[in-house]
C-alpha cells in the first residue's frame, strides 16, 4: 500500500477516534435529557391516558382551547423537544391555549384496547373535560399523524363539539405508490402478530422506521455525530431527538388489528365503509373549518395520503398547506416553526371568535351553539406554499 | 466485581502487548529503512516500508477495541487511542530527523492515560446506549475505510499510472468483489450462513433406530447437498433466482426428514407435550429456512449494490488520495446502497420473503408459549393464555364499569335539571 494511501487512511481513522474519545468523555456523563421544555400542568387522568394543560403566558388569549392529539406511535413531547424548537411555545406565545393527549405505555393489560376505546372512549371524555373546564360547547381540535387520522374519525363522528379541525402530515388516504411503509403493509399479518403478540413491541415498530432508509439511520447518522462529539449543544440537541426516536411505546393489540387492517389495508375510511363503535364515519360529516398541513418530502406519510383530506370532508372552509420539508421535519425544523407555527395559530384565532351569547339562559353543556350572526361562510379551497 | 477485575486486567495485559507490538514494529521498520538513506528517507528505504504489517497491526488493535465495546464490560473502552495521532505524528517527526521522546515515553503516556480511567465504572443511561450506536456505526465505517484503501492499493497496481484497459477493467472489478466481501461479511454475514451450516449438520446427523430408517433421512440430504455448490456459485455470481433454490431446496428437505418425523401423531400420557414440541422444532426449521432465504437476498443484493459503487467509482476523479477522499468515498459507498436496498424493498420478492420470516418466526413464537403452557400446567405459575384470559376479564369489567360511570353522570345531569325546571328562583 502506498504511504499516501495509508497515510490518507490512518489519518482519518485517527481524526475520528480523537473525536470518539471526547464524545466518550461527553456522554459518559449524561444519563438522560429532558423530554419536552414546557411546563404543563396534569388536569386529567384516565387509565394510563393523561391531559396536560398548557397555558398561554400572553396578554391575548384564543377564546376557545386547541386540544392536542398525536399518535400512539411515538411520544407527544416530539412537539416541545427543546427551547427554539418547540411548536407548543410557539403556540402559546401567540395565544393559543393548549390541552396536550398523553397516550401513555400500554403495557400487557391493555392488549385488549380497541380503536374505539381510545377515539369513542379516552379522546372523547378528554374532550368532553375541556369543554366542561373551558366553558366551550366547541373546542378546537389538532390532529396529528396517527393522532391526526384518530381525529379526523372523531371529528366526523362528533361534528357538534368541533369548532376548527386542524390535520397535520395525517394520513387518511392510505394508497400510495410512493410510500415505501405503504408497500411493506402487505406483509404485515396483523391477525397472526396480535394474536401470538398481544401489544406489538415498540421495538418491532422502530426496526420498520429504520429499514426505510438503513444506511443512512443505522450507520451514516452516528458517523456523521462523530463531527460534533465536540460541540456539547449539538450534542444534546442529538440526543433529545435520538431519545424521542427510539421511545415507542407498545401498540396495544386490538387498536393495531383494527388500524392496520382496516385503515392500511383496506382504505376503508376514504371508501366510507369505515366503522366505529357500530357508527359508520362518514367523512362529509366533517363541516367545520378545516386545515390540512403536510410534509411535501415526507418519506412516512407521503403526499397522496395527507393531501386528499380536503376532497373528501363536507367543510366548504378548508385550507391546505404543504411545506417543504419531512414527516419529522415539520415538527422541529426551523423553516417549518418558523411558518407553519404562525399559520397554524392566525388560522385558529381567526375563526375562534366567540359566538353572540344566545337569548335565553340553558346549560351551556350538551346544546347547539346559537349560529354567530357576523360569521359568513367562507369558500376557500386550494394550496398556498 | 473480582471476575470482571480480573477480566479487565486481562483486556489491559493484552492491549498492552498488542501496543508494545505495533510500536515495535514501526521501530524496526523504521531503522530498516533508515538504514539505507544515511541522508534521510529515499528509494531504497521506502523500498523496505512494508504498510500492511503497520496497518494489520493497526487494525487488529482497533478490533480489539471494537470487540471491547461491543461486550457487556464498558469500562474496558476507557483506553480509546489517546495517542493515535500522536503515534502518527511521533513517526513522522522521528522521518524527518527532528527527533522524539521514542517508544518509552509515549507508552509511559499512554499507561498512565489508561490507569487514570481504567476501572471507574459507567452507568446505564442514554449517553452510553448513544455511545454504543455510534462505535457499531464507526466500525462499520472504518471498515469501509479499510476495503478503500486496500482496493485503491489494489487499483493503483493494476493500472500502474496508465489508461485503464478493459482487461484492467475486468481485473479490477474481480479485485474489488474479493474485497467488497469483508464488507459483506459486516452487513449480512457470511455465506453460507451459520443458520445453514447447523440445518446440513441437522439433517446428516438424524437419528433413525435402523440402517434403512437412518437411509431415509440420509438420502433426500445427500441429494440437496450435492446441488448447494451450484447454487452458491450461481447466487456468488448474482442470480438472485438462485437464492430462491436455496429456500426452496432446504424447504424440501426439511419436508422429506425432519418434516415428516416430527408431523407424526405422537402417543401416550404426555402426548400434548410432545406434539407441541414437535411443532415448535418444525416451526423452527420452517423460521430459520425462511431466515436464511431473506438474508441471502440481502447478501445477494449487496452485490448488486456493490456493483453500482464500482461503477460510480470508475467515474469517480481522484487527483491526490487525502483524509477527505476517503470521506468522498465512504459517501459514494452508503448512499449508492442506500438506493440499491431502497429500490429492493419495493420488490415483490423482498415483500415475500420478509412476510415468510415475520410469519415463521411468530409462528414459532406461538409454538414455543405453547409449550411453555404445558410447563406451567404443573406448576402454580399462570400461563400465558391464563394471563389473557385475566386481562380479558380486567378489560371487560373495566368497560362496564365506565359505561355505569358514564350513565350515572347522565342521570345526575338530568336530575339536576329536572330540579332547577321543577323550583325555578329557589
Amino acid at each position: 500500500m502506498s504511504e499516501n494511501t495509508l497515510g490518507a487512511m490512518l489519518k482519518e481513522v485517527a481524526r475520528v477516534q480523537e473525536k470518539l474519545l471526547k464524545g466518550y468523555e461527553t456522554l459518559l456523563n449524561i444519563k438522560d435529557v429532558e423530554s419536552g421544555v414546557t411546563p404543563g400542568e396534569l388536569v386529567h387522568k384516565e387509565d394510563k391516558v393523561k391531559l396536560f394543560h398548557y397555558k398561554p403566558q400572553v396578554k391575548d388569549v384564543c377564546p376557545i382551547p386547541l386540544v392536542v392529539v398525536y399518535a400512539l406511535v411515538n411520544r407527544q413531547y416530539m412537539m416541545d423537544i427543546e427551547e427554539g424548537l418547540s411548536l407548543f411555545r410557539k403556540l402559546l406565545d401567540r395565544g393559543i391555549e393548549l390541552y396536550v393527549i398523553d397516550w401513555g405505555y400500554p403495557t400487557k393489560i391493555d392488549r385488549y384496547l380497541t380503536m374505539e376505546d381510545h377515539i369513542l372512549g379516552y379522546l372523547d371524555n378528554c374532550v368532553d373535560f375541556v369543554r366542561d373546564r373551558s366553558g366551550n360547547e366547541k373546542i378546537n381540535l389538532l390532529g396529528i399523524c396517527q393522532g391526526g387520522t384518530f381525529s379526523i374519525i372523531y371529528a366526523a363522528l362528533f361534528p357538534e363539539k368541533i369548532r376548527n379541525f386542524a390535520a397535520m402530515v395525517a394520513p387518511v388516504d392510505f394508497r400510495s405508490a410512493k410510500g415505501l411503509l405503504m408497500s411493506w403493509v402487505p406483509l404485515l399479518n396483523p391477525d397472526l402478530m396480535v394474536d401470538v403478540l398481544g401489544n406489538i413491541p415498540g421495538e418491532f415498530l422502530n426496526l420498520g422506521f429504520l429499514w426505510l432508509k438503513p444506511f443512512q439511520l443505522i450507520i451514516d447518522k452516528y458517523v456523521g455525530l462523530t463531527e460534533k462529539l465536540d460541540n456539547p449543544l449539538a450534542l444534546k440537541s442529538f440526543l433529545r431527538m435520538e431519545k424521542w426516536i427510539f421511545d415507542s411505546p407498545d401498540q396495544a393489540g386490538e387498536t393495531f388489528r383494527k388500524y392496520v387492517k382496516e385503515l392500511f389495508q383496506e382504505n376503508r375510511l376514504v371508501q366510507g365503509t369505515f366503522t366505529l363503535g357500530g357508527r359508520k364515519v362518514d367523512l362529509k360529516k366533517i363541516t367545520m373549518p378545516v386545515l390540512n398541513m403536510f410534509g411535501e418530502q415526507d418519506h412516512l406519510v407521503p403526499p397522496e395520503c395527507s393531501k386528499p383530506l380536503g376532497d373528501f370532508v363536507g367543510s366548504k372552509d378548508v385550507t391546505t398547506r404543504a411545506y417543504p420539508v419531512g414527516h419529522i421535519g415539520m415538527y422541529v425544523s426551523s423553516k417549518a416553526q418558523k411558518e407553519m407555527a404562525p399559520t397554524l395559530a392566525q388560522w385558529l384565532i381567526d375563526r375562534s371568535a366567540k359566538p353572540a351569547p344566545p337569548a335565553a339562559e340553558a346549560p351551556r353543556m350538551r346544546r347547539a351553539a346559537a349560529k354567530p350572526k357576523t360569521a359568513a361562510s367562507q369558500k376557500k379551497r386550494g394550496q398556498k406554499k | 466485581m473480582e471476575e470482571k477485575g480480573e477480566a479487565q486486567k486481562d483486556f489491559m495485559l493484552q492491549w498492552m502487548k498488542m501496543q508494545g507490538n505495533l510500536w515495535n514494529e514501526w521501530w524496526s521498520l523504521g531503522q530498516e529503512m533508515l538504514s539505507g538513506m544515511p541522508a534521510g528517507p529515499g528509494k531504497k528505504g521506502m523500498a523496505a516500508f512494508d504498510p500492511f504489517n503497520i496497518s494489520k497491526g493497526y487494525l487488529d488493535l482497533m478490533n480489539l477495541w471494537y470487540k471491547a465495546a461491543a461486550s457487556s464490560s464498558f469500562s474496558e473502552m476507557r483506553f480509546v487511542f489517546p495517542t493515535s495521532t500522536e503515534a502518527y505524528e511521533n513517526w513522522t517527526k522521528w522521518l524527518s530527523g527532528k527527533g522524539v521522546s521514542g517508544f518509552g515515553t509515549w507508552y509511559e503516556d499512554l499507561t498512565k492515560t489508561w490507569q487514570k480511567s481504567f476501572g471507574e465504572e459507567t452507568e446505564d443511561g442514554l449517553g452510553r446506549t448513544v455511545f454504543e450506536r455510534i462505535t457499531r456505526a464507526t466500525k462499520m465505517y472504518f471498515g469501509v475505510l479499510d476495503f478503500w484503501a486496500k482496493f485503491l492499493n489494489t487499483a493503483s497496481e493494476v493500472t500502474d499510472g496508465k489508461p485503464i484497459s478493459p482487461e484492467d477493467l475486468d481485473e479490477l472489478r474481480e479485485q474489488w468483489m474479493q474485497h467488497y466481501q469483508s464488507i459483506m461479511k459486516a452487513l449480512w454475514g457470511g455465506i453460507p450462513s451459520p443458520q445453514v451450516q447447523d440445518m446440513v449438520k441437522a439433517f446428516s446427523s438424524s437419528t433413525g433406530t435402523a440402517v434403512d430408517h437412518a437411509w431415509k433421512f440420509a438420502e433426500p440430504v445427500v441429494e440437496s447437498l450435492s446441488q448447494l455448490p451450484e447454487i452458491f456459485q450461481k447466487m456468488a455470481a448474482g442470480d438472485t433466482a438462485a437464492v430462491a433454490d436455496l429456500g426452496g431446496l432446504f424447504a424440501t428437505t426439511y419436508e422429506q426428514t425432519m418434516g415428516k418425523a416430527l408431523l407424526a401423531p405422537t402417543l401416550g400420557y404426555f402426548r400434548e407435550f410432545q406434539e407441541r414440541l414437535n411443532k415448535a422444532l418444525y416451526a423452527y426449521g420452517k423460521y430459520a429456512t425462511a431466515r436464511t432465504a431473506f438474508l441471502s437476498f440481502l447478501h445477494t443484493t449487496g452485490t448488486d449494490a456493490a456493483e453500482k459503487v464500482f461503477q460510480r467509482f470508475t467515474a469517480f476523479n481522484i487527483q491526490e488520495i487525502t483524509p477527505e477522499t476517503f470521506r468522498e468515498l465512504y459517501r459514494l459507498w452508503w448512499s449508492s446502497n442506500e438506493e440499491v436496498y431502497q429500490e429492493v424493498f419495493r420488490s415483490k420478492e423482498f415483500i415475500d420473503l420478509s412476510r415468510q420470516m415475520v410469519e415463521q418466526g411468530l409462528v414459532l413464537r406461538k409454538w414455543l408459549d405453547e409449550l411453555s403452557d404445558q410447563f406451567f400446567k404443573f406448576t402454580s405459575i399462570p400461563s400465558k393464555k391464563d394471563m389473557d384470559e385475566i386481562h380479558l376479564a380486567i378489560y371487560e369489567t373495566k368497560k362496564e364499569l365506565r359505561e355505569q360511570k358514564r350513565r350515572m353522570m347522565a342521570l345526575e345531569k338530568q336530575v339536576a335539571t329536572q330540579k332547577a325546571t321543577a323550583s325555578p328562583g329557589e
